[in-house]
């Protein structure tokens, strides 16, 4: 009896924000370099992944008053901080750009609640609040949708990826001297050391594996999926 | 007499060389050519291309045997063209890249393909 009265009490969720451990992933700050620890990560994405569901706009309603956004944006007409259901947003009004003004905060007032809140219910309270400005739904907007080129995704392979350890790419973060300056690779007619002819063949087997091409080369084997492979070469061959 | 003989031996010819039959209006040497540019042999090993000594995608032998192509379609070639110039609509998650082959490569490519011991 009294084990069936914790489990039900586990389950309602009416304290204050402090007292509700944030389920999910943690969100961290707002990243200041491309440069991480530790193996690759998946790119965020930046659309909202509870777009259009009633019942995120529902608890997003709820976590709203839990987190006390209230407090200061009333029920969103705004009371010490801006009202909310007007058509004046200083930070923007898609769901990503709520989602990192929640998380990052914003100079003076809004605090920072990276940290104390997960990114799930970041998500639902930006869905509440668009849904009260009277927003209309989102197109998604995420990495893959968004029309991002295959060579600005290929960018992006390359510098999150080990390229960057070793490879030039002027204009980009990379610029280590270890390996050959790759600024101009487009315009070079052969690769790995001059013994193939630079063509998107070759290059997709050297990259994958550098050591059966040519033994003893310093060039490690890079693992990627196929999308990945096909956006870092469309980069590469556009480095003209 | 003679007539039957030329025939004879027209027919005889035609089963010793099927190879050029098997992709319309593809050429092997020209394919087996095209290999080379276009580098399949930095992903490939090739029967009979001492230099396309790739370990990334699978060999490249005998594939006038196979039944199935790519791991998931069957093995004809018009499927065989399809895969050699857009993998990636054939299948969203290979690693093998869209190399820009044009139709007549294709065809040259398969049929060069088609011809491996």
């Amino acid at each position: 009896m009294g084990l069936a009265l914790l489990t039900v009490g586990g389950c309602s969720i009416t304290g204050p924000a402090a007292s509700v451990p944030p389920p999910g992933n943690m969100v961290e700050g707002n990243r200041q370099s491309l440069l991480q620890p530790g193996p690759l990560r998946p790119v965020r994405l930046v659309r909202n992944p509870v777009a259009g569901d009633a019942q995120a706009i529902q608890d997003g309603k709820r976590l709203f008053n839990q987190f006390n956004c209230s407090g200061c944006h009333g029920a969103g007409g705004g009371a010490i901080g801006p009202a909310l259901i007007d058509d004046q947003w200083i930070y923007g009004n898609s769901a990503a750009n709520i989602f990192w003004s929640i998380i990052e905060g914003r100079p003076a007032g809004m605090p920072a609640f990276g940290g104390k809140i997960s990114e799930d219910q970041t998500w639902k309270i930006a869905a509440f609040v668009r849904s009260i400005a009277n927003l209309p739904e989102e197109v998604p907007t995420g990495e893959e949708s968004r029309g991002e080129s295959d060579v600005e995704k290929g960018k992006k392979v390359f510098l999150r990826g080990s390229c960057v350890m070793c490879h030039t790419v002027r204009g980009t973060v990379s610029l280590s001297r270890v390996g050959p300056d790759l600024t101009h690779f487009a315009s070079r007619t052969r690769i790995a050391a001059g013994t193939l002819p630079n063509t998107r063949g070759n290059l997709a087997g050297w990259i994958l594996n550098p050591q059966n091409l040519k033994p003893g080369t310093q060039m490690p084997a890079t693992q990627l999926e196929g999308q990945e492979l096909h956006a870092l070469l469309t980069f590469l061959e556009s480095l003209k | 007499m003679r007539k039957s003989l030329v025939a004879g031996l027209a027919i005889l010819l035609a089963s010793c060389s099927p190879k050029h039959s098997v992709v319309a209006g593809g050429e092997p040497n020209t394919g087996k050519n095209l290999v080379g540019w276009y580098g399949c042999g930095s992903c490939h090993e090739i029967s009979g291309l001492p230099e396309a000594k790739g370990l990334v995608g699978p060999p490249l032998r005998r594939i006038a045997r196979r039944v199935y192509i790519t791991g998931s379609v069957p093995n004809t070639p018009a499927n065989l063209m399809h895969w050699i110039r857009e993998p990636r609509k054939v299948d969203a998650r290979t690693i093998m890249p869209d190399m820009g082959i044009s139709e007549q490569h294709g065809r040259d490519i398969a049929a060069f393909l088609y011809t491996l011991d």
